[in-house]
């Protein structure tokens, strides 16, 4: 019994000592003790540092990474793809074509002189996630409608999937660079940082709109968790396990770029996330369904706040993006899974 | 019918189209120009501003655009060639994300000599290759797995090359400008160094046709008939990464010509015929490049989007939906 308790609890404990560590790197140093002090006290002086800037910033990461895990482990299950991955897919490219017009609209309609310090500010950050969602929804269907292969062996071919949904991302990326430079100067460099997928300067006010998000896509996949598990097995045992698959699906599709896209509108298209952690959690040899959705999430959330980490010391007092460092881990990680899958 | 489709008439057809769209693009611009008055100037300069910006503005950028196309072109050629993929890509295989990675590592650390910029690209272009081909190697080259090997080889550069970015902000609007791809502002001095490049390139893949014929066939009969595959293929790889290389220096990384304009030729060449004449196919293929690239640049500048119009993005967009398109064709045909 306490095996399986320390199981479980394994993860949660892992997130909570990266993000205390967290909280003490960064630019501006700070000791053990003004972390301590700044978890239990009105915040002043280098602990105020640490509560106003990194506490926020670090909550962020954390819900980033379950929303990238997540929607990532559900894209691998319900397209029988160990290649998926939001970024991959295209839905991040669609999220962010949709938020950077908007960025763009709102900028043409509304042109302030205020500096801001993210891109997505120029926005009302309540609607961002809906924005993200009609593009990533819409970038998930038409590569889905792309690669489906009619025919005898009609279907999805993992690879061609893939295939197609990098193409798309290409050109939904070569659309919103386009826009990027049609903006102006200041907010060119705004958008880049924010195309990269960067966590920098987010706080409450950008995690709150997103609050619901997190919670009806954590319900719908705690409700959904049994089709999900049916759903490793092949298309009869699934039905025969009592699965409406026409429904379960397209609705597990939905979770998953709701997911992937108000995590966009929170830190860009942070990249991988999604394709990393499930793999990670199969390699630990995670199997049970409920457990490894559990896994997946405290992952992720390492994961993120981990390289967020990373990227701010790095090259300090510059800051890498969190993106960029997930993406130069997940790269070469998809060439090998690429390769295993093809092995086996 | 058949005569249409002839390699001579599809050669002078395209050169023809190059050159009208050359006209047009010296008529166009901020400065307008007639093209009565272009092609006046385009042999008299008299000195006008409207001559200066002629000669020192459009010509150059439009021959860039030119020979750029034609470098891409070819290099995708060879890739599909020496492994035997028609998905064969600079792009898709990594090559570019390296020369880009290499040509932006030195911009932001020096202050680059042309030599240098050019080499880095070709050095960063050589490194990817050897992952993307080492990698896709187990799987022999397969059509999708080597792809997706180099766009795996592709993100992990252009993620190093935006870290880069960032970390340089001075020189990031400059670097986001090259990395969409475009030609606005290349003027002479790299085209003094980019023609020879590419002609002598192209000579070279030209005069090695026959050994390169070769590697379309089965291995095993290829090295029968006493061709040594590996070392041709390894020369092969070589001047697709040098064309490469050297468009991504001018121009930035330009997905997709490489792939689109071999298939197009093969296509207008009669799709049926299995083996045409590299030899044939080659200078088709680059001239198709040089006039996708020419006009998609003349494109972007005729579009109302601004004066730093990029061709690389229309050339993405046209390119990606080709791609996705053809590749369809290219596999079913394949499995089938």
């Amino acid at each position: 019994m306490s095996g399986t308790v320390l199981k479980w609890a394994a993860w949660p404990l892992l997130l909570l000592v990266l993000s205390i560590v967290s909280l003490r790197m960064g630019v501006t140093g700070a000791s053990w003790a003004d972390v301590w002090y700044s978890l239990g006290h009105a915040p002043q002086g280098q602990a105020g540092i640490i509560a106003d800037y990194r506490l926020p910033r670090i909550s962020a990461a954390i819900v980033v990474g379950i929303h990238f895990a997540l929607a990532g482990l559900i894209m691998q299950i319900v397209l029988r793809n160990p290649l998926a991955d939001p970024t991959i897919f295209g839905i991040s490219g669609g999220a962010s074509l949709t938020i950077v017009s908007a960025m763009a609209v709102s900028l043409a309609l509304v042109p302030t002189d205020q500096t801001v310090s993210a891109s997505t500010d120029y926005i009302p950050l309540g609607i961002l996630p809906y924005i993200a969602l009609v593009g990533g929804l819409s970038a998930t269907l038409l590569v889905l409608a792309l690669s489906w292969e009619r025919g005898p062996g009609r279907g999805f071919s993992p690879q061609r999937m893939t295939l197609t949904g990098v193409i798309i991302g290409a050109i939904l990326n070569a659309i919103v660079m386009a826009l990027v430079l049609s903006m102006s100067e200041a907010s060119t460099e705004l958008a880049i940082l924010w195309l990269a997928g960067s966590l920098y300067a987010r706080d409450f006010s950008h995690l709150l709109p997103t609050l619901p998000w997190t919670l009806i896509g954590l319900v719908a996949i705690v409700v959904l968790s049994r089709s999900l598990s049916a759903l490793r097995l092949d298309v009869h045992s699934a039905q025969s396990l009592g699965v409406n698959l026409r429904l379960a699906r397209p609705l597990l599709i939905v979770v998953a770029a709701s997911l992937a896209a108000s995590g966009v509108a929170i830190a860009g298209p942070v990249g991988f996330v999604g394709l990393l952690v499930p793999y990670i959690a199969k390699v630990i040899g995670v199997r049970q369904m409920s457990y490894q959705i559990w896994v997946c999430c405290f992952i992720g959330a390492a994961l993120v706040v981990a390289s967020d980490t990373l990227g701010r010391i790095i090259a300090a007092p510059v800051e890498v993006p969190v993106g960029i460092i997930t993406s130069l881990i997940g790269a070469p990680l998809f060439a090998l899974i690429l390769n295993r899958n093809l092995r086996s | 019918m058949n005569d249409l489709r002839h390699p001579l008439v599809i050669a002078a057809t395209l050169s023809a189209g190059i050159v009208v769209l050359l006209l047009g693009h010296l008529q166009i611009g901020a400065l307008h120009t007639s093209l009565a008055e272009a092609w006046q100037l385009l042999w008299n300069d008299d000195g006008s501003n409207t001559a200066f910006v002629l000669h020192e503005v459009r010509l150059p950028r439009a021959l860039n655009a030119v020979f750029t196309g034609a470098a891409l072109a070819l290099s995708g050629l060879l890739i599909q060639i020496i492994t035997r993929n028609p998905l064969g890509d600079p792009g898709l295989t990594g090559v570019t994300g390296g020369a880009t990675f290499g040509v932006a590592l030195v911009i932001t650390l020096l202050q680059p000599a042309t030599w240098t910029v050019v080499s880095a690209g070709v050095l960063g272009g050589c490194v990817a290759a050897t992952i993307t081909f080492t990698l896709a190697r187990g799987g022999g080259f397969r059509d999708i797995q080597m792809v997706l090997s180099g766009v795996a080889v592709s993100i992990f550069f252009l993620a190093a090359t935006s870290a880069l970015m960032i970390l340089e902000r001075s020189s990031m609007q400059s670097l986001y400008y090259w990395m969409i791809g475009g030609f606005s502002g290349k003027g002479w001095a790299e085209f003094a160094w980019l023609w020879p490049m590419i002609v002598t390139a192209g000579l070279l893949a030209l005069m090695i046709t026959r050994m390169l014929q070769m590697l379309l066939l089965e291995d095993a009969v290829a090295r029968g008939l006493g061709v040594r595959t590996g070392l041709w293929r390894l020369i092969g790889a070589g001047l697709s990464v040098l064309l490469a290389a050297a468009a991504v220096a001018v121009a930035g990384p330009i997905a997709f010509i490489g792939f689109v304009a071999p298939h197009i030729m093969r296509k207008a060449l009669d799709g049926d015929r299995k083996s045409i004449p590299l030899s044939i196919l080659m200078p088709l293929t680059a001239l198709c490049g040089a006039i996708l690239t020419l006009g998609a640049d003349f494109a972007a500048l005729a579009l109302p989007l601004g004066n730093r119009a990029p061709a690389g993005v229309l050339v993405t967009l046209f390119g990606g939906m080709t791609f996705l398109v053809l590749a369809r064709q290219v596999m079913s045909r394949q499995s089938s």
